[in-house]
């Protein structure tokens, strides 16, 4: 009898290919550059580090990524849209500091969302605009709008970290399905903006629009109006990961974003998503951001100092970048 | 009578074996550190030290000044299930949420060097950053001449309360001298920014009569400063600017015995370290440590004696 290897049966048209769950899980191996690295690192933590499987250990790994993974989701789309957004991490310093310190004197944790997200939304229609409308490069145009978001993010607060009124605090420390709140809130977001990106018409136009801006000119995508879409849309996304980092870490720290840009990019291309545009997922993103956060919990756990576990981290990003590349 | 004296030497023989395991325990303390740089690895040293002499386990990490990494580290401790918890903060307001989550796994907290204003934290061991300020602005008072002069006041980072007392106390020393005019410089800590300031100062001020370090990291970038201007000059020598500086580290003891520098204050970081760990070690047995805020000052010694003081000066050693 021939034996149907797993590529002639994704290519043919055979339908009697059993889609058992061995081979389902198959499929997914050979799709994803990030699950044959995260999945062994799991259980070579789990055999060393007792501590690393358990439940509370798993609630300390999503929590410390939520904030990450949301404003992940906005560079994701931007990069598969075909361009590159380099504010995302000091916008969401930017919208946590002006939220918190709104709510220092006002105190509505509601209000302060909504101040999140406009903060969010005002950078997201000027990187948008920008690029859309007046044709400016997104690497120099958002490290700008990086820079000015810093400055305000540090001016704002004068380099002091702000307290989170206490019904946020509080709010930050519940559980909902045994899982954090702010873990509850990114999942959320995982979902909803993987469901825009596979099943909506928007979506599609995205990744048209990465893999081939000129094609999608001469089918009547509106490019423009897409492409700046994306970014106020990622700004979006950033003023919501500035409020939950504000819920997480119970202040508002103007420096947050000094040290996630590289996490989230970093995040973003190790889960597969193109530099060069059309290619890529949120779920895969996910993984990419979750195989991170494995990591350094995971070397915590075992006692790495903090420069060791730099090395680690850049070693599995090259790693798993260049399984990307053969994948594709 | 025989069943009963038997009964009671077995009942004496299991409560001593819990005492004894008791006692014998080895506990496992979390440390977790803002950033590694020598002065902290000096505090560390008198935390090691005093942890070996006492048997107890370390489980270290650095947050490199990045807060959320700070409380996932501190997280993580928690998930270890360790006895107690020492830190350094990156940020004295962050790290509560860290402390509330200690609090909540009944684990308990001890602080060094950098306060944290929370009452679960059993106990604190800082320096005297407030009297280590004032050593230096006495210092400056000292060579006050009655005459109209500037000084160049660097800062620290202001969300650091040791940047906060270093800057209260030196000012302190010198008020009421209206003479004096003080510019401050904040650097958050960082030796660029210090190099940045005083080159102003100098071009701003030709006449700069003295410049006060927030800490003696800063040193090599000042000396460059002032070497481009033409005025490094020895403490005894026309055309000095007064310079002091606080910590002791290795720049701040080469420059005092160079005499370029005219002091230097020396914290007492081993004993800092060593003040912690003891305090955690008798938090961890259930004790409560009679002064919860304990201060450590340091000592001000200047380019005379510097030198032949050079084992009370941790940075002349220690590397």
């Amino acid at each position: 009898m021939k034996q149907t290897t797993l590529k002639e049966a994704e290519t043919s048209k055979d339908i009697s290919y059993p889609k058992t769950v061995p081979n389902r899980l198959m499929e997914l191996l050979s799709k994803s550059s990030v699950l044959p690295i995260l999945i062994p690192l799991w259980i070579l933590f789990a055999f060393l580090a007792p501590s690393f499987a358990t439940l509370r250990n798993a609630r300390t790994m999503l929590a410390a990524t939520a904030v990450v993974a949301v404003a992940a989701i906005g560079e994701t789309l931007v990069l598969i849209n075909g361009g590159i957004d380099l504010s995302v991490a000091t916008v969401v310093a930017c919208s946590a500091v002006l939220a918190a310190k709104f709510m220092e004197t006002e105190g509505s944790p509601f209000i302060g969302l909504l101040i999140a997200l406009g903060i969010g939304l005002v950078f997201g229609i000027i990187n948008g605009f920008s690029v859309a409308k007046l044709g400016l490069t997104p690497f120099v145009l958002t490290l700008g709008t990086n820079l000015i978001a810093r400055g305000i993010a540090f001016s704002v607060s004068k380099g002091y970290a702000i307290r989170a009124p206490l019904a946020l605090r509080q709010f930050g420390r519940m559980n909902w399905l045994g899982l954090p709140v702010i873990v509850v809130i990114a999942l959320v977001m995982l979902v909803i903006f993987g469901l825009l990106l596979s099943k909506t018409t928007w979506g599609r136009y995205i990744y048209f629009l990465g893999a081939n801006k000129e094609a999608a000119r001469y089918v009547g995508i509106n490019c423009g109006l897409i492409g700046a879409s994306v970014y106020v849309i990622t700004g979006l996304l950033c003023g919501l990961a500035g409020y939950l980092s504000v819920t997480n870490l119970g202040a508002a720290i103007p420096g947050v974003g000094d040290t996630i840009l590289l996490i989230i990019i970093g995040g973003v291309i190790l889960g597969g998503t193109s530099l060069f545009g059309g290619v890529g997922s949120v779920w895969r993103t996910a993984l990419g951001v979750l195989l991170l956060a494995t990591l350094t919990n995971g070397l915590n756990l075992l006692g790495f100092g903090f420069y060791d576990q730099l090395i680690a981290q850049g070693i599995v990003i090259i790693i798993g970048t260049g399984l990307t590349i053969r994948l594709r | 009578m025989k069943s009963k004296f038997f009964l009671i030497l077995v009942t004496l023989l299991i409560v001593a074996t819990f005492v004894l395991t008791a006692s014998a325990k080895e506990f496992v303390f979390g440390v977790s550190l803002d950033k590694l740089y020598l002065g902290r690895q000096a505090e560390m040293k008198g935390v090691k030290d005093a942890a070996k002499e006492q048997g107890v386990k370390l489980l270290e990490s650095v947050a490199d000044n990045d807060v959320q990494l700070q409380n996932a580290q501190i997280d993580s401790f928690i998930t270890q299930g360790v006895d107690v918890i020492m830190i350094v903060a990156v940020d004295s307001v962050a790290i509560l949420s860290a402390i509330d989550a200690a609090e909540a796994a009944g684990i308990p907290v001890v602080t060094f060097d950098r306060k944290v204003d929370s009452d679960y934290v059993s106990y604190h061991s800082g320096l005297d950053s407030l009297a280590d300020g004032k050593a230096c602005g006495e210092y400056v008072k000292s060579k006050y001449d009655g005459k109209p002069h500037v000084i160049l006041h660097l800062l620290g980072a202001l969300n650091d309360d040791n940047a906060i007392q270093r800057r209260d106390g030196f000012e302190s020393a010198l008020k009421g001298l209206d003479k004096l005019e003080i510019i401050q410089a904040p650097t958050d800590w960082k030796a660029e920014k210090g190099l940045a300031a005083v080159e102003n100062a100098l071009v701003s001020h030709p006449d700069l009569w003295a410049i006060q370090l927030p800490h003696d990291g800063m040193q090599d970038s000042i000396k460059t400063a002032l070497e481009g201007a033409g005025k490094l000059f020895h403490a005894e020598k026309e055309g000095h600017i007064i310079v002091c500086t606080i910590d002791g580290a290795e720049p701040g003891y080469r420059a005092t015995v160079e005499g370029w520098t005219d002091g230097v204050v020396a914290l007492p970081l081993f004993a800092l370290g060593r003040g912690a760990l003891e305090a955690a070690l008798l938090v961890a047995k259930g004790g409560t440590p009679e002064i919860k805020d304990q201060r450590f000052p340091g000592t001000f010694f200047t380019y005379k004696n510097a030198k032949e003081n050079a084992d009370k000066i941790w940075g002349a050693t220690f590397k």
